[in-house]
């Protein structure tokens, strides 16, 4: 039982993470980021190669690596998706061309076996009689940290309230004055590094491959349309739930139906409720 | 000449140069080649139909194909059917996965169709490797048998397949019912104000997508002898993407033609290997932001207006 | 004179605000009508309402008898309620007479044979005959509102929701729509209800005039004596033209 409660924590978590920089940038911005996926393995290859190649003590190439990739989120946002926005169709293709291109670049460079990253912290810890590492200990407290400063970020500052109002209203920001392709770009930053937070964390006890960010991008399409899209308090809550849905059905059927509890669960949201938990309900 | 008669000029004589391709650019390499452009046709062609038309971005064609591979190795392996009964079922599967996703999400106005198509492949690819017992796992199924005696037999039932599919797209694309599926595409809200069930056509377009591309992954499995859960990665998906979109979005014709000449020119590139997958996607980006109505359909449209 | 549209106890909600609060009214066969408010007062949310766009809290819509509320926006158009919208809605890509085709081949009215010739007789109707061919985004505003009308047309509709059709309009653009008006109202029978703030180009139409202002009807009936109505003279302080 208390397995499960750990357990269930430390995949929500990253789950959360995951979901909550997908949705803000669908909330927001309106684009679907099928790069998002990459973003989480740029996060793990990142920490990898620095602290193999470059030998950096592992917090700073950790931090390094967030701050890379969210620059590198930015760059994709202000060079492939600003000039297509607009014409509608093309950007959701043009990320997922970007994902490609990241995923061979990844395979080429660091070939296809899996990966080895150190763990922050390596030894183990007793937690309500359950042995648990405490990197995942670590990931569930970073990842809640992470959030909670977002939280703050956006209630509190100057920018969060442009990226409230921008999701709320788009023409009426604009009229407010708020940069509006700056705020686009802010937010895909911050995206970019959720998730390259959640491959850091997890890439200690997670496996380290080229392909390791689609799986976790499409439970984050999952979590975001049962939480409602745009919603992050929708995300929150679905990463819980599926998170430790899926904890529980891995030590109580086996791990191998643990796929299919996101994909019911979206199935089910898609036939009964579209708009999700949170989202708002249209026509 | 006519615009009309210039468009069945063409296609007799792009039959014709496909026909005679085989006879000769000789040797069992260049047919597995020609046999996988024309494959790669009918999927990118399928793929169009109901992306191109309609507007509603499918980003899991894979599922199709893969299904439709599966099927057939299932059926002729497992079962020790016939193999000719792996393309009318693949055909049948690849449908039914179509209802499946399609029916929930496309009565949706947003992203749900686009994100469901994308995970539907991507799960099915998951659950092939996680069943592995069943499915081979990685390796996929061997051991398929083949359709016809010779390769070259194979290549004109693909040909033949390819130039009936993309007819009968085309059929159904200057039809009413092609008007309205372009309708839904250029503007849903005001098709629906106009009196049309538009979830019905966009279900019903993304199945006759879906048989196709089934079919077509029966006839790769029957030709490389095996099927395997690459076919249903998003590498896949974004070939045929990519080809539709050299090939001209919405023409159905351009698709096949595109798919045909991407196919040619990475096999040229086999000494590049792993780089193709590369150079595929940044093809994709150049395409959208320089050339997004394509190159093959557009070239064609001016050629074909020259003697008017 | 037989009721065509009956309107009752037609609520919407957008959270806790009203957008419609409980309006009713009834429209005869066979008259031109008209709509005027402020902005916001929720005109436009009622057409939506009115032709399944969106669903009412409460309040039922029928037309003819037969319940047009809960029915889907396809069906209702074809039971025989069109409309326009506020902002021009042409199939981009889509020559002119394509796009009246798709309004000829609604599912209650098509016939395979004769789509094509019927859509360039509708077009001839509303002027645009010698535009057939060209493409729909090449038409100037004017002629983008009279396609919209065609294109509503090709449905066979007994009742035509105008959305402002004369917003942005010069004024001989103004005469000739007003005149098509009037003519598929005289000679085709077809019940008109419009939306309209040119005050001008609507007096000279509508036989009949609702005012609207915060989600409710304020006014009804002929249109002078609407107007001189003290409600509506304090809602449309300064009543544009």
């Amino acid at each position: 039982m208390n397995e499960i409660l750990i357990y269930g924590a430390v995949i929500s978590s990253v789950y959360a993470l995951l979901a909550v920089g997908f949705t803000l940038v669908f909330g927001v911005a309106r684009t679907l980021n099928l790069a998002h996926g990459s973003f989480y393995a740029l996060g793990a290859y990142g920490t990898f190669l620095m602290t193999t190649s470059l030998r950096l003590p592992l917090t700073v190439a950790a931090t390094l690596a967030v701050l890379i990739v969210a620059a590198l989120g930015v760059v994709m946002e202000r060079v492939l998706i600003r000039p297509l926005r607009g014409t509608g169709l093309a950007v959701p293709m043009v990320t997922l061309a970007v994902a490609l291109v990241i995923e061979q670049a990844l395979f080429l460079g660091f070939g296809s076996e899996y990966r080895n990253v150190p763990s922050f912290i390596a030894a183990s810890v007793g937690v309500g009689g359950v042995d648990v590492s405490g990197q995942r200990l670590f990931t569930v407290a970073v990842s809640w940290s992470v959030l909670s400063c977002l939280w703050v970020f956006v209630h509190r500052t100057r920018q969060g309230s442009a990226i409230l109002a921008l999701s709320q209203d788009r023409e009426a920001a604009q009229y407010v004055g708020i940069p509006v392709d700056r705020v686009y770009a802010l937010v895909m930053g911050i995206s970019a590094a959720l998730a390259a937070t959640a491959g850091v964390l997890t890439a200690p006890f997670l496996t380290v491959q080229p392909g390791m960010g689609l799986m976790p991008m499409i439970k984050a399409f999952s979590i975001v349309i049962v939480g409602g899209l745009g919603s992050v308090r929708g995300s929150i809550v679905a990463a819980l739930l599926l998170g430790y849905a899926e904890t529980l059905i891995a030590y109580k059927v086996s791990t191998s139906w643990t796929e299919l509890v996101s994909l019911a669960a979206v199935f089910t949201t898609l036939v009964l409720r579209p708009a999700g938990l949170f989202g708002i309900r249209t026509r | 000449m006519s615009r009309a008669r210039a468009n069945i000029a063409g296609a007799i004589g792009f039959t014709t140069v496909m026909v005679v391709l085989p006879l000769i650019v000789r040797g069992r390499y260049f047919i597995g080649v020609f046999t996988l452009g024309l494959i790669y046709g009918i999927w990118a062609a399928s793929w169009d139909f109901m992306s191109g038309l309609t507007g509603r971005e499918n980003f899991g064609h894979a599922l199709f194909i893969g299904a439709g591979a599966y099927t057939a190795a299932f059926l002729n392996t497992v079962w020790m059917a016939n193999p000719w009964w792996s393309l009318p079922a693949a055909a049948c599967v690849a449908v039914a996965f179509s209802l499946v996703v399609g029916i929930p999400t496309l009565r949706l106005s947003g992203p749900y169709f686009a994100l469901a198509t994308l995970a539907a492949a991507a799960i099915l690819q998951r659950l092939a490797l996680i069943f592995w017992e069943r499915t081979g796992g990685e390796d996929g199924l061997q051991g398929i048998a083949p359709l016809l005696g010779s390769p070259l037999g194979l290549y004109y039932l693909c040909l033949f397949s390819l130039v009936a599919i993309v007819a009968i797209l085309l059929a159904i694309s200057a039809s009413p019912w092609g008007l309205i599926l372009r309708a839904i595409g250029a503007d849903e809200l005001a098709c629906r104000a106009s009196g049309h069930n538009t979830t019905l056509y966009k279900v019903v377009a993304f199945a006759i997508g879906a048989a196709p591309a089934g079919l077509g992954g029966a006839l790769y499995a029957h030709h490389q002898l095996q099927a395997g859960p690459q076919l249903l990665s998003v590498f896949v998906s974004v070939s045929v993407i990519t080809m539709a979109y050299v090939g001209g979005i919405g023409s159905v014709y351009g698709a096949a033609i595109g798919a045909i000449l991407l196919t040619f020119l990475t096999e040229l590139l086999r000494g590049a290997g792993e780089w193709r997958l590369l150079v595929y996607s940044a093809v994709l980006v150049l395409v959208v932001f320089f050339r997004p109505h394509g190159l093959v359909a557009p070239l064609w449209h001016a050629l074909s207006g020259v003697g008017e | 004179m037989s009721t065509l549209l009956q309107v009752t106890e037609l609520s919407k909600r957008f959270g806790g605000v009203y957008a419609i609060r409980n309006i009713s009214f009834s429209v005869s066969a066979g008259k031109i009508n008209g709509i005027l408010g402020p902005n916001g007062a929720g005109k436009t949310t009622l057409f939506d309402l009115l032709t399944g766009f969106l669903t009412p809290n409460r309040g039922e819509v029928r037309l003819s008898g037969t319940l047009l509320t809960g029915q889907r926006a396809d069906r209702i158009v074809n039971l025989g309620c069109a409309r326009t919208f506020q902002l021009c809605r042409p199939f981009a890509g889509l020559t002119v007479v394509q796009n009246v085709m798709v309004g000829c081949l609604a599912p209650s009215v098509r016939n395979f044979r004769t789509t094509h010739a019927r859509a360039l007789q509708i077009l001839e109707g509303t002027g645009l005959g010698d535009k057939a061919s060209l493409p729909a985004h090449a038409l100037s505003q004017g002629d983008l509102r009279r396609l919209e009308i065609a294109r509503a047309l090709g449905t066979k509709p007994r009742l035509l929701l105008l959305d402002e059709p004369f917003s942005g309009l010069s004024a001989h653009e103004a005469e000739v729509l007003s005149a098509l008006i009037r003519q598929l109202n005289e000679n085709e029978g077809i019940t008109v209800l419009m939306i309209e703030h040119r005050l001008r180009d609507l007096m000279l139409l509508a036989e009949r005039l609702l005012v609207m202002d915060s989600g409710e009807v304020i006014a009804d009936g002929e249109p002078e004596a609407v107007m001189r109505e003290p409600a509506v003279v304090a809602a449309y302080i300064g009543a544009q033209e």
